[in-house]
């Protein structure tokens, strides 16, 4: 049906001396992918720019105009695009705001669940042993802990902020990066090129920095786009439950945890940030697809 | 068989032992819970009787010791807020949310796993990319605005399913479904990229060769493979859903364990927390160790004893 | 028809005689007090004044149903409402007046034609089904872990010795009379026939054993958590005369004006002595056995609370205190969480009452004239309390407390726009608060004057003098999710102070440790403090103020004002005339509210959601929740 052997021509490709015109050599599904980094893009540009290009203050309350719907419905002001919430604050300006937080959420929580993940799968796989063991263990117990109860427990604690969110996703998204990375290592550790290494006296830091890593990355990545939306998403449900960002952090999840009291009468006040949450998630998630099929020699094969 | 169970089942026991540890830790770690305990006008004398009556004025490891010894007895004394046993608080709630978890775990398999089947046998195609298009948004919608946007459609303008509450299996569909949301998804996600894979390997391609026909190949060599892949993660799945309902619990008003420990946690309630975690992990655990035996069921070859 | 007539003589009888037993006693005063607060406290000079903030606000309300337009039906019913008032109104002031038991017959005489006429439309076997956000733990009144959710299950099967009348003084006629003797002791005579849910009898053994038990005196279990011992603490010793009769020692420190503030708002619930004792607390924890005018059938923890009418309630329907038999055969209280998902099973169908609805929802579903909107004062007056026990600015270590500086704690009230707030967040139904509820305890006239505005401008030049030109940073506490939109409305107050030049990091506390934290003084910012439910004037000001209070949230004294508020208060604790008592209290209010000890805000109001055909009309000034016996399911 639809495996039947590698096209010819694609099978040559990565053998053909001419070069081929600029467009011919862009990758599968450019369209597609141009869109998705596009929208990226804006993400990360209103994520960095966020203060600069509101065009109102975020923070700035009007209880006069409060509640106002956006610009299409009747009771709206054309000042406040996607209208007001429940203090008179501008969403649009809100939503801007907010891609600071989950652009901030997410540039320290994938890296550093990336980080500490794959380096502890690089050493298990590699080491074996009891450290192996070890963490093996270690990701079971995280595994079996449930990880919203323990954010409750770290709110209750030190009370809610955006660090404690940071740290709470951490500690409970590096455990799939070490079980995928090990289980790499492990098949990786006896082919051709890494005894090869290691026979030429390569260090063990050396053999994991130069031969293991770079053929565990791609995975890593697709794993790492993949967390885009679970962040997100996590960071939201978090919010929900009384354990997210403080009160002046503005945040999607936490405008639609914020909003939902009001769904039925004012579904745009959690539609928004819902449907932003959406998108940024599905980029994220299409991404890590794009990037699979890309990378991932087994599935390029198939057509 | 039983020679690589005894090892999997003490390392089984450690990891709840290490998680139960953690969470009698975490629990000290948030606080007394005689604030809230004691009437607002409460005498520091009464205070400090009513500590010294609840155990909280002992060394935290012989409190540690004293829970240990219980657990062991399975005796974990009474909720400092109900005052009944703290044992029976999470068994009353454990059914419903065990209900809940399985009928969403049901969902997930049920729809998670054929759809991914189909849109990887059709990969490209419309209900391919329809599929992958309604799973993204699945895992793109935050929990608890899934479930008030799906009250607010079926059960006050459409008026088919009760709003929230536990009753009849009317009352179950839509809080499994949102519970599912998520995992469904990933299913559907995983299942997928599963068959692609195992769909461009030789032997199906030998099959193939031969002239076996495209179900048959499809059925008996690319599912059955592609399934083993999914064991773990559907294994995980379940297990974590049993821990992930407390959203749903409150928006639908399900009198499951998540709420119960989550009010549990806001109260310091000790003995309720540290019995519903433990339940939580021994759940997780046993599911592991299930998904390994179902390894030899799905697939000979493989003894268990092996790295996977 | 002829019973109730009987009942209400007996009841008038019973309080002629209570006044006239006290007046021989020689303690007119608390007798008074005791007997009827309401007849001494509510002079004209207060009365008025809460008839011309009523008027401010009904003035308020009119603009806005011409703004919004809302039905025909929302205003009569408003105007259904006024009517009340006014009754109530004209009820208090009759009292006053000379011939008090003539005009007091008449205006019962026509809330008895009005409830006859009623009677015929409302049905005697309907039932209703509640959701309720909260749940208490347990189900005992007297235990202090059955705090929270109280409105869900105690608040109907349970009912105080003594019944209320609308403005929260106890009334004759309930479970027991009482009387004076000497300024020491108290007299409680059992009412004959009255029973307990399971049909024992309620004898004064059992008013004795209550009295033990929630002052952790009882012997059966001295670890008892009790939640009124801080109600109790007038009570010395008790001893049985008979079966019938109990007399309660006052602890003599604490005086009759405690015991008076106890026994005004009912006392405290009944507890069955041998059903208790056979069951033990735990027992009892979760199957109350009591006197209220429901009773317990069964229950989920966490899910339901299913309650029948109690048919042998001992307050017939036209009885002139409350609570009254129910009109509801059944009750059952649901809890649901999720304001969103309660407001879903309103609209649904499945439940009738939708409780704690902000009045964003609940006034369109008014609108759609498919449900009633039930508004009622709460009984919490909220303040943002300011922290004056600390001695260094916890943002700049070395430097004095910015808020012991009078100017400062004036900004922070001239910052806040009350008026924004309430009629653009709450109801606009909300009165101002200075230091007291304005239900239990009226305001020296001249402070109403005086009050602190709106006033931006000044606040900054004040912050200025006080040396915070470049502004002032503080922590600001609150409990987030305990009352109706506390979140929004303490992010506004926060933006406002921020206006003026308070750098303000809102912080929303978790409740355990906000408990403890304000129970071992630990609590250095301002913070928002709800006013204790169920006090009298006195009581709830002593409490909130008195340093001497033994009270959680209790301040130290540390200006010269604040030292003579505290020997004001300690005057009127100690005197027995109450007009000399008002004029004590007045001028410890007057220096409160001038000092801006706190920052003052208003006084809640709830709202609820009900389906069209549950009728209520507050009976009290100011219910704690819902009065289910006072809700009617009317014929369709």
């Amino acid at each position: 049906m639809s495996a039947q052997g590698v096209p010819v021509e694609e099978a040559l490709s990565g053998l053909s001396v001419r070069r081929k015109p600029w467009y011919r050599r862009l990758p599968r599904g450019w369209p597609l992918l141009t869109v998705y980094l596009a929208i990226l893009a804006v993400f990360v540009a209103c994520g960095i720019f966020a203060d600069w290009i509101v065009p109102h203050d975020p923070t700035d309350q009007n209880l006069i105009s409060r509640l106002q719907g956006p610009i299409w419905q009747e009771e709206s002001k054309p000042e406040h695009i996607l209208g007001t919430d429940g203090l008179g604050r501008d969403t649009f300006s809100r939503l801007i705001k907010g891609s600071q937080t989950s652009l901030l959420v997410i540039a320290t929580v994938i890296p550093g669940s990336l980080v500490l993940g794959t380096a502890v799968g690089l050493l298990a796989g590699w080491r074996r042993g009891p450290f192996d063991s070890f963490a093996m263990r270690l990701v079971e117990v995280q595994l079996a802990f449930p990880a919203l109860l323990f954010a409750l427990l770290i709110a209750a604690m030190l009370g809610p902020s955006l660090r404690n969110v940071v740290v709470i996703l951490i500690v409970f998204l590096w455990a799939p990066y070490a079980r995928l990375v090990r289980a790499e290592v492990l098949s990786l550790r006896e082919r051709e090129f890494v005894v090869a290494a290691r026979t030429l006296g390569a260090s063990d830091f050396r053999v994991m920095l130069q031969h293991l890593l770079p053929n565990v990355v791609n995975s890593v990545v697709i794993l790492a786009t993949l967390n885009v939306s679970t962040v997100i998403i996590a960071e939201a449900s978090l919010s929900f439950l009384g354990a997210g960002a403080g009160p002046e952090t503005i945040s999607w999840g936490k405008m639609v945890a914020e909003g939902r009291d009001l769904l039925k009468i004012r579904f745009w006040l959690t539609g928004f940030p819902g449907i932003t949450i959406m998108i940024v998630a599905l980029v994220g998630n299409l991404l890590g697809d794009w990037l699979r099929d890309y990378l991932d020699p087994q599935l390029r094969n198939i057509q | 068989m039983a020679a690589h169970l005894i090892p999997r089942l003490l390392q089984s026991i450690a990891v709840v032992f290490v998680v139960v540890s953690l969470v009698f830790v975490g629990s000290r770690l948030i606080g007394d819970p005689i604030q809230a305990y004691a009437a607002q006008n409460a005498t520091e004398e009464s205070i400090a009787a009513q500590r010294e009556r609840l155990g909280l004025l002992d060394p935290l490891i012989v409190q540690y010791g004293n829970f240990l010894w219980g657990v062991v007895r399975l005796d974990f004394g009474d909720s400092i807020f109900s005052e009944q046993p703290a044992w029976d608080e999470v068994m009353s709630r454990l059914w419903s949310t065990v209900q809940l978890s399985l009928a969403a775990f049901i969902l997930i398999l049920a729809i998670g796993v054929p759809i991914g089947v189909l849109a990887a046998i059709r990969r490209g195609s419309i209900p391919d990319l329809l599929a992958r298009l309604i799973a993204l948004v699945g895992q793109a919608m935050p929990n608890f605005w899934l479930g008030l946007l799906l009250i607010f459609v079926f059960a006050v303008q459409l008026g088919w399913l009760p709003t929230s509450g536990r009753g009849g299996f009317e009352n179950l569909v839509l809080p499994a479904i949102t519970l599912a949301g998520f995992g469904a998804a990933a299913a559907m996600r995983l299942t997928r990229s599963g068959m692609l894979e195992v769909l461009s390997n030789d032997y199906i391609r030998t099959a193939r060769a031969k002239g076996l026909a495209g179900r048959t190949v499809i059925l008996r060599h690319a599912l059955r493979n592609a399934l083993l892949g999914l064991v773990t993660v559907l294994g995980i799945m379940l297990a974590q859903l049993l821990a992930g309902s407390i959203i749903v619990e409150v928006v639908f008003a399900w009198p499951g364990v998540g709420r119960l420990i989550f009010r549990s946690i806001s109260l310091r309630d000790f003995p309720v927390i540290q019995v519903g975690v433990l339940v939580i992990a021994v759940w997780f655990v046993v599911i592991n160790i299930l998904v390994d035996l179902s390894y030899n069921i799905l697939d000979p070859r493989i003894r268990v004893g092996g790295e996977t | 028809m002829a019973r109730h007539w009987t009942q209400l003589r007996r009841a008038r009888l019973s309080r002629r005689s209570l006044l006239r037993a006290s007046a021989r006693a020689g303690v007119g005063a608390a007798g008074l007090a005791l007997v009827g607060c309401g007849d001494d406290d509510d002079d004209d000079q207060p009365q008025s004044m809460a008839q011309a903030q009523q008027q401010d606000q009904d003035q308020q309300q009119a603009m806005q149903q011409q703004e919004q337009q809302q039905a025909m039906q929302q205003q009569a019913q408003d105007q259904q409402q006024a009517m009340q008032q006014q009754e109530d109104q004209a009820e208090q002031q009759a009292q006053q007046a000379e011939q008090q038991e003539q005009t007091e017959e008449e205006a019962q005489a026509q809330q008895q034609e009005q409830a006859a006429a009623a009677d015929d439309n409302i049905d005697y076997t309907a039932t209703a089904i509640g959701a309720y956000g909260s749940f208490p733990q347990i189900l005992d009144q007297g235990s202090a872990l059955a705090r929270g959710g109280q409105s869900a299950s105690n608040s109907y099967h349970y009912a105080s010795v003594f019944p209320l009348e609308p403005q929260g003084t106890a009334v004759p006629g309930g479970l027991a009379e009482w009387e004076f003797v000497g300024a020491e002791s108290l007299i409680v005579r059992m009412n004959p026939g009255r029973v307990f849910h399971n049909g024992d009898p309620v004898t004064a053994e059992d008013v004795k054993f209550t009295i033990d038990r929630l002052s952790n005196k009882a012997e059966y279990n001295p670890d008892y958590n009790s939640a009124w011992t801080g109600e109790l603490v007038w009570t010395a010793d008790n001893e049985l005369i008979d079966q019938n009769t109990l007399r309660i020692d006052q602890n003599s420190e604490s005086a009759s004006v405690d015991a008076a503030n106890s026994l005004a708002t009912g006392g405290f619930p009944v507890f069955p002595k041998n059903h208790l004792e056979s069951v033990g607390d735990e027992g009892y924890a979760q199957f109350p056995v009591a006197t209220g005018p429901f009773k317990f059938v069964e229950w989920s923890p966490d899910e339901k609370i299913v309650s029948v009418r109690n048919e042998d309630f001992y307050n017939g329907r036209d009885f002139a205190g409350a609570p009254r038999t129910p009109y509801l055969a059944g009750f059952e209280a649901r809890l649901i969480p999720e304001i969103g998902a309660r407001v879903s099973a309103l609209e649904a169908g499945e439940i009738d009452l939708a409780n704690s609805i902000p009045p964003d929802l609940a006034v369109p579903l008014g609108e759609t004239g498919d449900f009633n909107v039930y508004y009622h004062p709460a009984q919490r007056g909220l303040h943002i309390k300011l922290p004056m026990t600390i001695d260094e600015d916890p943002y700049n270590p070395g430097q004095p407390n910015p808020w012991r500086d009078k100017r400062v704690r004036i900004a922070a009230n001239l910052a806040v726009d009350v008026d924004a707030i309430t009629q653009n967040i709450m109801t606009g139904r909300e009165n101002y608060t200075y230091s007291l509820s304005s239900g239990q305890f009226g305001f020296p006239k001249d402070i109403l004057e005086q009050r602190w505005g709106y006033d931006p401008e000044r606040a900054k030049e004040l912050l200025v003098e006080a040396g915070f030109g470049d502004g002032l940073e503080t922590d600001l506490i609150y409990l987030s999710g305990l009352y109706t939109n506390d979140q929004l409305f303490m992010e506004a107050i926060a933006e406002m102070l921020r206006e003026v030049g308070f750098i303000v990091n809102l912080i929303p506390d978790d409740i355990s440790k906000f408990l403890g934290e304000a129970r071992n003084k630990e609590l250095t910012a301002p913070y928002l403090f709800p006013q204790p439910a169920g006090f009298t004037s006195l009581g709830s000001f002593a409490i909130g103020v008195d340093s001497a209070a033994t009270y959680a949230h209790k301040v130290e004294v540390l200006s010269d004002e604040r030292a003579e508020v505290d020997r004001l208060i300690g005057e009127a604790r100690a005197e027995f005339d109450t007009d000399k008592r008002r004029v004590l209290l007045e001028d410890a209010v007057r220096i409160h509210y001038l000092e801006a000890s706190w920052l003052f805000l208003f006084e809640l109001v709830q709202t609820h959601v009900g389906a069209s055909r549950l009728e209520w009309d507050p009976f009290f000034l100011q219910p704690a929740s819902v009065e289910l016996w006072n809700l009617r399911s009317v014929k369709t």
